[in-house]
């Protein structure tokens, strides 16, 4: 469903039905039949915001369960699961995921070992979605550009602290991803993370993440 | 999106409809038929509209009232 065509079809149909009975009351009958077309106008606006469905959708959910039961898997059998560092490494477009701090320069993409700790490499590049400059002077601006009004994540984000760490709140979380934010490598989380050290220029940490009703809360540090 | 087939759509009608005043064309069910029309060439020729939204009771309502107008207009001239 998407609210924006329920309210536009309710309004064209109601303001439509109030028209061919006046024009039916008076015996206006030009008004009728331009009256009626925009009456049947209005259905389908409405019914198209009420049964509206992004296609793949169904799909894509399976697919992103059937994968995160595999990592959390790999990540149990790897110790990764609950005690874990998060480290965006901007130079290198990757995402680490590792029991203790490593570097960058020996992280290659996928699972491996580095410093006696293994870890998992994912690769993250906006670029492929044209995301390949931060937008704006502020981080709230840039994240609330490519979170809430690029990928439809959350309705906005609030900065909450940007002293020593940044404490950024996804403002209510979108319904359909919301499930997905608790699985253990939610991509929200790591674009979250990716993005703000995009805006800083720096590598960051993930120190702390919660979900707060329907606000998704991640405490940052730049490294 | 979803927006921009609903802004082609209301444009076609907007069209038609605007023919229809233009010509001083009175008859209601006219308006219908050709609004009706409308809607099933435009949702067939962009499928993708169909793929986003379920108009299944939309096409009963809309055949049905279409099969209404014509056979009620069959039926003033066979009369």
């Amino acid at each position: 469903m998407d609210l924006r065509y329920v309210v536009a079809g309710t309004i064209i149909t109601s303001t439509s039905a109030i028209f061919v009975i006046y024009s039916l009351v008076s015996n206006a009958g030009l008004v009728l039949g331009p009256s009626l077309a925009v009456l049947a106008l209005g259905v389908v606006v409405l019914v198209s915001g009420v049964t509206f469905n992004e296609p793949n959708v169904e799909l894509l959910k399976l697919y992103v369960n059937d994968l995160s039961r595999t990592i959390s898997k790999v990540l149990e059998d790897s110790g990764l699961l609950n005690a874990y560092r998060l480290r965006v490494c901007l130079s290198d477009l990757r995402v680490v995921l590792s029991l203790k701090p490593v570097k960058c320069s020996d992280i290659t993409l996928g699972f491996g070992l580095a410093s006696d700790s293994p870890y998992v490499a994912l690769p993250v590049d906006l670029g492929k979605v044209g995301i390949t400059e931060v937008v704006g002077d502020d981080l709230s601006g840039f994240l609330s550009e490519v979170l809430s009004r690029r990928f439809k994540v959350c309705r906005y984000v609030r900065i909450l602290s940007s002293s020593d760490e940044y404490v950024v709140e996804l403002n209510t979380i979108n319904q359909t991803i919301y499930d997905f934010i608790k699985i253990p490598l939610s991509y929200v989380k790591i674009l979250t993370l990716f993005l703000i050290a995009k805006f800083l220029g720096r590598d960051v940490e993930l120190v702390n993440e919660e979900l707060v009703g329907s606000n998704y809360v991640v405490k940052v540090r730049v490294v | 999106m979803i927006e921009r087939d609903l802004m082609i759509l209301t444009a076609l009608m907007f069209i038609a409809i605007s023919m229809l005043v233009y010509v001083g064309e009175v008859r209601y069910d006219a308006y219908l038929a050709v609004t009706i029309l409308i809607y099933f060439i435009y949702t067939s020729v962009n499928y993708s509209f169909r793929s986003r939204v379920n108009l299944k009771v939309v096409d009963i309502a809309f055949i049905a009232l279409f099969i209404g107008i014509v056979s009620y207009r069959v039926y003033e001239i066979l009369r």
